[in-house]
Order: structure tokens, then C-alpha cells, then sequence
């Protein structure tokens, strides 16, 4: 059922030349979570603040279960969206106790069913017995769940998250993420997040949104736009990897690891440039010569701890690559062999209209 | 969908952005201080009668000559006593550093006027001082002390030390908050103490001094009790002889539009000075500066020059006006007295309440609603701080007196005062004139909460209203009692415009004492005086733990 749908939605600022979101459109499903993801200033905030009525829209249509939330005639306000927020900062009211935080929101309900829900909230955020302390009493992820207890206690229909993980211990983020996803797959809650780290929409997102410059750029399930990126931003954004150029000659795409043996995409002219991501997980080294492995010139190698990072450059070509190896597997300091395998190789379809970024010379 | 094109609709968000409850409060508001403005103004440029004609022949190259002259005076002394004393206790460390640190702002609890009259009477024939002079040593004093403080230079010395603690404040705290690697580079290019601060530190501190000395103006052209005690002719002497001695409401009204040009021509001249220059240390480590220590004749000599401003601006005074109450306590508290305290606290209480309310108002509609003209609209509510009390009263009286003949008229009841003359009448000048400094505490305390407070709180089904009340009230606590503190002691001490616009017989502390200041009876001005002053420094000590205890 879909919970959500945002239809075209622009948004300019005053005084500002560039849209801060462009023709933005939308649909989730109950009990999906979806994760904008994007660098700071992409628009992925604008698009949560429109989403709960804190900016309006120039342009645009917001239907939350099935009602208008905005178009260009009606606007719902915030307070009747039926959307419960946690802020970056969790905008925990610092002169409030956690109780009190908790039941903020359900001030138009009984008395006893303030205490039945809030009770609930805070048994299922695990922080049962936390009920006098004030916020500043509470470490980071203990805030964060306060938060997240309070948005959910008047059970809005959609949760939104700004930056989630932002003021949380790198040391900790792991766990964190982890517990709060099942707690929010265990509700059922459908959330919309926003975050500028791809670890955050891996451990989290059924689906991810990646934005830039206000427009989305591709949308599907973390895996699809991990392994099938659109282009060169995309394939750059989630991990270090590798661009390889290649161009179509005598109906074969050449490139400078070689002519591929797969077959060219359809609609490719003659002549026609084309690019390839290959992540450096991908690219293995070998001893041994044989047709398949090529020949690189080692040039530089960095202990990053789980993996050695190796820059290369190819014999044939001069074209830099970089590849990981285990920490343990000695790599000579010399000429040697590397070996790809085709199906790692990644066609960038919107790519090379697209500038893409190089490898450091 | 989309803006349909050759026609335009106010969208529902507009209309909920730009006309509601709080923007129509704050509206009303900007239109208070409108009202006196407009009233000058149109004043201003009606003809003037024969009183005015005289005015501008005799007596308005004095008052413009004299005014010029005491501004001038009093902002080369405040920036040397202010500047000065700030430099040296960032720098230098000498006995008894640490208290005049604070005591430097004393001062700022004894009123201009208050300390004026003192000095008056602490020189003059029959004092204390004066016969002790006499009686013990034999010399025979002339009718005053050293000078004769009635005059330019003596009223030149008097705004001075009662009004530099703005300079020192705003200087003192910007030499500490800037980092010693500044100072430390420019002593190993070879600059000596001295030369950093002219080359380095008055530069720098060019836009806090400038914004300290243009606070001192205001209050300058403000000032009545002083130039007049004194017998110094100014602009607001002279508004005050137009409107009582020659009864011509016109004159009074054209040199009170002279004296707003004097005004913005002040307020221009500050923003060009202090433009968008903000020269803060760049980011980095913050160090304070190591001070030097002084050590024997000049460690002293410096703690007593330091001393000197406290001394002659707060301490000498103070315990001359102790050694008068005590002489004429039984004197002056009569049947009369307590109703004058009650009087003057419930007024001041009053008027804090309402600037406090007020400004809460304006300063949550320009958070919630932020918008270009709402800043205007707010800007410009707080403009009232800049029109001389004097002024001001000129300007409510007008148009407040044209109201009740329009109400007698309609009510057919004769001639009766029902607005003017009342309490009405005289909180809503004080409205006009101290919702800046109710405005100021509570926004930079607002500012200080994060936005995001209002968004959680209006995303859990709260309105505006209610989020105001249940949460950002709490949470600006501070600012609000800091707000309501000031107002309450600015009002307590004012005069010109209580002066003009009170109810008939009513007095409040501040005009008790003043009145039997000039009726020659300084001892008994003491107690009312003391009062004033207790309340002051009062409200400065809490001043000062409420801003170093802001909520959890």
C-alpha cells in the first residue's frame, strides 16, 4: 500500500539561483524504509523538511495516505500530518524530564493512555526506568532513543529521520544501526531517512534514493544501486573504484585491459566512447603469465589494516588501477600480473557524457 | 499545477506565512513607536509661532553648540577611561586587579543625575567636605571646591563617570576574548606594550568601542537631570522650556524633530563606523593573554589610577548620599514615603511586564515566521530606545491630548484628561522606549536555542501558542527575567519622560529625589537616591548570575 507519494515537488530558496530540489518524486510503501542518501547541500534535507511541512514547496504535489497534503491549493500543517520526526540534534526539550519528553505528543489523550503508550515507548526503546532523568543525563544513543520514543509514542504514519547516525560514536554506529533497524522492522514503522554515509542506507535502507544537486540520480534497493550504478558520481560515491574507458571498434568494445569479449549494448555506435567501474576488490594478483592475466608495474602500496591498497600502472597502457589484496599476501615491488575477471567489469550507461573522476596522477 | 501565468493568487502558504495572530501583534507594536515618530514629524513641518521665532534667534545656536560640545566631551572621557582601564587590566596584574575588574561597572547603578547633584553638593559651600576644609586646615574655600562643577566641563565629568562602564563592558570583554597569538606576534616583530595597543588593540576593538560610545550618546541626548541641575542649556532643557515656560507645544515639537535629526545622523554615522567589519581572531587555539606583573610604586600606582573612575563615579558619592540619608532619614520618611516606593516599583513592574510580553511576542513571530519585512517591522519596533525621553513624551503627548478632545467631543463631557496624565499613557512610552533592551535579552537568548525545538514540538500536534508556552519559555528563563530586570531598573530611575507624561501629583522615586535636588535640599534627596541605586546594583549582581546560570 503506499503510504507516501510526492509528486514533482521543486523548491528554489530566495536568493538562490539553483534549485535546492527539482521535479522530487516519490512513493513508499507501509512498512518500508527508505534512505536519501546524498553529500551535504544535495537537497536531501529540503526534501525531509518539505515531506513534514517545515519548508513549502514552490511547485508540487504531497498525498500522505491518500489525503493532499500539498499542492498548489492546500497545505497541511505540520501539527496534522501525522508524521513523527527525529532531528539530527534530537531536539530533546532540555527542561523536560524522559517521561515527559515522551508524552509531549500525546497531550490530547487521556490521561491513562498517555501512561499506556509512553509506558510502551519506553519498554520497547529499552529505557524503562530512565523516566525522571533529563536529556543531558543520558548518553548519545540513550538521547537518540528517547527521540525515537517520542516520535513514535502518538504512532504517526510515517517516521522521518535527519542524519540518524551523525552524533553517534564511530566506535558505536555499528551496533546502533543494528538494533535500530530490527526495533523498526519489529513495528512495522515505514520511515524515510536522510544520510550522507552509504554505510548507514547498507545496514538500514530497503530502498535508497541518491541525490545530487537537488535531482535524484538513481533509486532501487542498496544492492542493485551498489552493483548497477548510472554513472560515474554514483559508482564513485559508494567506495573507492576504478574507471576504465573503453570504445566500440569492428562491433567489439576495446578497452586497456583488452577487447572484451562481451557483447557490445544495444544502441552503441562504432566509435562510440564508453566507461566501465571495476572496484578494486575485484582485481586479484598472480605470478603466473597466461592469457588472462596482464602485466602491471606496481607503484605504490598503503596498509589500510583489512586490506593493502596497490596502485598500479599498466605495461601496455600507462593507465593507473588500484586493487586490494589481504594484508598478509606479499606483493612484489616490481613487475608482475593482475588478473580481472569480465563479469566485475560495470557499464556505466550514463556514462561518458557525464565528466568522471580519475584516479590521482 | 504550476503558477498559472498573468495571474496572480496568493498561495495558502504565503497567507499563513505573512498574516496571522503574531504578525498582526507585532504590526501593532512597530505601530506604537510609529506613533510618536509621525507626530514630530508632521509637527516638524507645520509652521512655527512667535515663541519659535525666538527660539531659533537666541537660543538654538546654544543648544545645538552646547549639545555638540557634550557629546564630543563626554565621548573622548569614556573612551580614555573605558578603553584605558579595559586595555590595562588585560594586560598588566596589580593588587586589587581582580575587584576593580567588576567594580569598574558600578557606576552603572548610580544615575547621571543622581551622581551630579551629589558632586554638587559634596563641592559646594556648605558641605561637608567644604567645612571640614575649612575648620581643620583654616583655608577658606570659595563658593565651591576646586571648580564650579555647574557648568559644561562639570557636566562633561559627571555623564562621564557615570557612563563609561558601557565603553569599559563592551572593550574589556573583546580584549578577552581575543587570543594572545595576536599580541604575541606583533611582540616578537619587536612591539612594545604601548605600541600594541595603538597599532594592534584600538584598531581591532574599533567596532565594540564604536558600538559602546554610540550607546553613551544615546544616552547623552536622553540626559535632562544633569544639563539641567547643572544649568547647561541643550536640546532637552530647551524642549522643556518650550513646552512650560513659553507653553508653545509647536516649539517643542520642531526642536525635538531638531534633536531626532542629531539622533540619526548618530545612528548613521555608528553603522558606517562599525560597517561589516567583525575583526575576531581566526579560528584556532584560543589562549588568553599572559599578563604582566607589576611590581612595587607602579603596581600601586596603576591599582590607584584604575580606582580612580570607581571612586569618583560610584564610592565617594555613595557614601556621601549614606552619610545624607542617615542625617535625614527621620526628615523624609513621612506618611508619604512608603506610597512613593510602592508607587515606583509597581510602575516600574508594570512596565517591565508589558516590554516583557511585548518583546517576547515580536521576537518569537521573527523566529517563527523569519521574512525580510517582519525583520524590518521588528527592527523598526526597536527603534524607540533612540528617541530621547523627552522627545518621546512630546511625541505621545500630542497625539494622546488630540485623542481626548476627540473623545469629549463624542462624549460631550467637556474638557477632561482621560488618556493623558495617566498611567496608560506613561506605559506606553515606556513601551515605546525600552522594548530594545527587552528585545535584545530575550532574542539572544532565543537564538541560543535551537530551532529544531519549535519543529519537534509543532511535529507532536502543538501550536504555536503552545510551543511558545511549553517550551521556549522555559528555556529562555534567563532572558526573560535579564528583559525584565533591566526594564524595571531603567524605568525606576528614568526622568524626562516620566517628568512630562506622570499623573497629576504622582511621583516616583526617581522625580522625589531630583525635585529636592533642585529645591537646594540634596541631603534629602539621599534616601530616594539610595534607593534607586541599592535597586540598581541589585539587579546587576543578578544580573550577572543569571547569565552565568543558563537552564541545565
Amino acid at each position: 500500500m503506499t503510504i507516501l507519494s510526492a509528486r514533482h515537488i521543486s523548491k528554489t530558496y530566495p536568493g538562490s539561483r539553483f534549485p535546492a530540489l527539482s521535479q522530487f518524486s516519490l512513493d513508499i510503501q507501509a512498512g518500508e524504509i527508505v534512505g536519501l542518501l546524498g553529500e551535504s547541500g544535495c537537497g536531501k534535507t529540503t526534501a525531509l523538511r518539505i515531506l513534514a511541512g517545515f519548508e513549502t514547496a514552490d511547485h508540487g504535489t504531497l498525498t500522505i495516505q491518500n489525503k493532499i497534503a500539498f499542492n498548489n491549493k492546500q497545505f497541511t500543517d505540520p501539527t496534522q500530518r501525522d508524521i513523527g520526526i527525529i532531528f539530527q540534534d534530537y531536539a530533546l526539550f532540555p527542561h523536560l524530564t524522559v517521561w515527559k519528553n515522551i508524552t509531549f505528543g500525546l497531550n490530547k489523550k487521556s490521561g491513562k493512555n498517555q501512561r499506556k503508550l509512553a509506558s510502551e515507548m519506553m519498554d520497547l526503546v529499552g529505557l524503562a526506568g530512565y523516566d525522571n532523568r533529563y536529556p543531558h543525563q543520558l548518553s548519545g544513543g540513550q538521547q537518540q532513543r528517547v527521540a525515537l520514543a517520542r516520535a513514535m509514542a502518538p504512532r504517526p504514519k510515517i517516521l522521518l529521520m535527519d542524519e540518524p547516525f551523525s552524533n553517534i560514536d564511530t566506535v558505536k554506529k555499528n551496533q546502533i544501526r543494528q538494533e535500530l533497524h530490527s526495533l523498526l522492522k519489529k513495528t512495522g514503522s515505514t520511515v524515510i531517512f536522510v544520510t550522507h554515509d552509504t554505510r548507514d542506507v547498507m545496514a538500514m535502507a530497503d530502498q535508497v534514493i541518491v541525490m545530487k544537486e537537488g535531482q535524484v540520480l538513481q533509486q532501487g534497493t542498496p544492492q542493485a544501486v551498489f552493483k548497477s550504478p548510472r554513472n560515474a558520481y554514483l559508482a564513485g560515491f559508494f567506495g573507492n573504484t576504478n574507471f576504465i574507458e573503453g570504445r566500440m571498434v569492428n562491433g567489439q568494445i576495446r578497452t586497456d585491459l583488452g577487447p572484451l569479449a562481451m557483447d557490445a549494448p544495444v544502441g552503441l555506435t562504432e566509435d562510440q566512447p564508453v566507461l566501465f567501474s571495476l572496484r578494486p576488490g575485484d582485481i586479484s594478483l598472480t605470478n603466473e603469465k597466461d592469457g588472462q592475466s596482464i602485466p602491471v608495474q606496481i607503484e605504490r602500496q598503503r596498509f589500510m589494516g583489512e586490506f593493502t591498497e596497490v596502485e598500479c600502472r599498466l605495461v601496455a597502457s600507462g593507465t593507473r588501477l588500484l586493487f586490494h589484496v589481504p594484508p598478509n599476501q606479499p606483493v612484489p615491488n616490481k613487475t608482475t600480473y593482475i588478473q580481472i575477471s569480465e563479469k566485475d567489469l560495470h557499464l556505466l550507461p550514463e556514462s561518458p557524457t557525464h565528466g568522471h573522476p580519475r584516479l590521482k596522477d | 499545477m504550476g503558477v498559472r501565468p498573468g495571474r496572480f493568487r496568493m498561495s495558502p502558504t504565503f497567507r499563513r506565512r505573512h498574516f496571522n495572530g503574531w504578525v498582526a501583534g507585532s504590526l501593532l507594536l512597530a505601530a506604537t513607536v510609529a506613533l510618536p515618530l509621525i507626530s514630530i514629524f508632521s509637527g516638524f513641518l507645520s509652521a512655527g509661532d512667535l515663541a519659535w521665532q525666538h527660539i531659533t534667534e537666541e537660543l538654538l545656536p546654544g543648544y545645538l553648540y552646547n549639545t555638540l560640545l557634550l557629546m564630543l566631551g563626554v565621548s573622548l572621557l569614556v573612551l580614555i577611561i573605558g578603553v584605558g582601564s579595559a586595555w590595562v587590566l588585560s594586560v598588566f596584574d596589580f593588587p586589587g586587579r581582580n575587584i576593580l575588574q567588576w567594580a569598574l561597572i558600578l557606576p552603572i547603578a548610580m544615575p547621571a543625575y543622581i551622581l551630579g547633584f551629589t558632586w554638587a553638593g559634596l563641592l559646594d559651600y556648605t558641605s561637608p567636605v567644604s567645612i571640614f576644609v575649612r575648620n581643620t586646615w583654616g583655608v577658606e574655600t570659595g563658593p565651591y571646591l576646586f571648580f564650579n562643577i555647574l557648568s559644561l566641563p562639570g557636566a562633561i565629568v559627571i555623564l562621564a563617570l557615570s557612563l563609561y562602564p558601557y565603553v569599559y563592558l563592551s572593550a574589556y570583554v573583546w580584549f578577552s576574548n581575543q587570543s594572545a597569538t595576536v599580541f604575541e606576534a606583533a611582540a616578537s616583530l619587536g612591539h612594545s606594550r604601548l605600541s600594541q595597543f595603538w597599532r594592534l588593540a584600538i584598531p581591532m576593538a574599533r567596532p565594540a568601542m564604536v558600538a559602546g560610545v554610540s550607546l553613551v550618546l544615546m544616552e547623552v541626548l536622553n540626559d535632562y537631570g544633569v544639563v539641567s541641575y547643572f544649568g547647561v542649556d541643550t536640546f532637552t532643557t530647551g524642549i522643556f522650556t518650550a513646552w512650560f515656560s513659553f507653553g508653545s507645544k509647536i516649539s517643542a515639537i520642531k526642536l525635538s524633530g531638531y534633536l531626532m535629526i542629531l539622533v540619526f545622523a548618530l545612528l548613521i554615522v555608528e553603522r558606517m563606523q562599525r560597517g561589516n567589519k567583525r575583526y575576531d581572531t581566526l579560528k584556532g587555539q584560543y589562549r588568553p593573554y599572559q599578563k604582566t606583573k607589576l611590581k612595587g610604586f607602579r603596581a600601586y600606582a596603576t591599582s590607584l589610577l584604575i580606582a580612580l573612575p570607581v571612586l569618583l563615579g560610584f564610592a565617594i558619592p555613595a557614601a556621601m548620599l549614606i552619610y545624607w540619608a542617615i542625617l535625614t532619614l527621620p526628615l523624609v520618611m513621612d506618611y508619604s514615603f512608603l506610597p512613593l516606593i510602592i508607587n515606583s516599583f509597581m510602575l516600574a513592574a508594570s512596565a517591565a511586564g508589558i516590554v516583557v510580553l511585548a518583546t517576547i511576542l515580536t521576537s518569537y513571530t521573527l523566529r517563527s515566521f523569519p521574512s525580510k519585512w517582519i525583520q524590518v517591522l521588528v527592527r523598526f519596533s526597536n527603534m524607540g530606545y533612540a528617541i530621547p525621553g523627552a522627545v518621546l513624551a512630546i511625541g505621545i503627548m500630542v497625539p494622546f491630548l488630540w485623542m481626548d478632545t476627540q473623545l469629549n467631543l463624542l462624549t460631550q463631557n467637556g474638557r477632561q484628561l482621560i488618556l493623558t496624565g495617566t498611567w496608560l499613557t506613561l506605559l506606553f512610552a515606556y513601551l515605546v522606549r525600552f522594548m530594545a533592551v527587552g528585545f535584545n535579552n530575550i532574542e539572544s537568548s532565543l537564538t541560543k536555542t535551537s530551532t529544531s525545538l519549535d519543529e519537534a514540538a509543532r511535529s507532536l500536534g502543538h501550536s504555536y501558542r503552545t510551543t511558545l508556552v511549553r517550551i521556549i519559555i522555559p528555556l529562555i528563563r534567563p532572558g526573560v527575567l535579564a528583559a525584565g530586570l533591566l526594564v524595571f531598573i531603567d524605568v525606576l530611575k528614568e526622568l524626562p519622560l516620566t517628568l512630562i507624561l506622570r499623573p497629576f501629583n504622582f511621583d516616583t522615586l526617581a522625580i522625589r529625589s531630583y525635585e529636592y535636588a533642585t529645591d537646594e535640599r540634596v541631603p534629602e534627596a539621599a534616601p530616594s537616591a539610595l534607593i534607586i541605586i541599592f535597586m540598581g546594583l541589585l539587579a546587576v549582581y543578578l544580573l550577572s548570575k543569571i547569565t552565568k546560570n543558563p537552564v541545565r
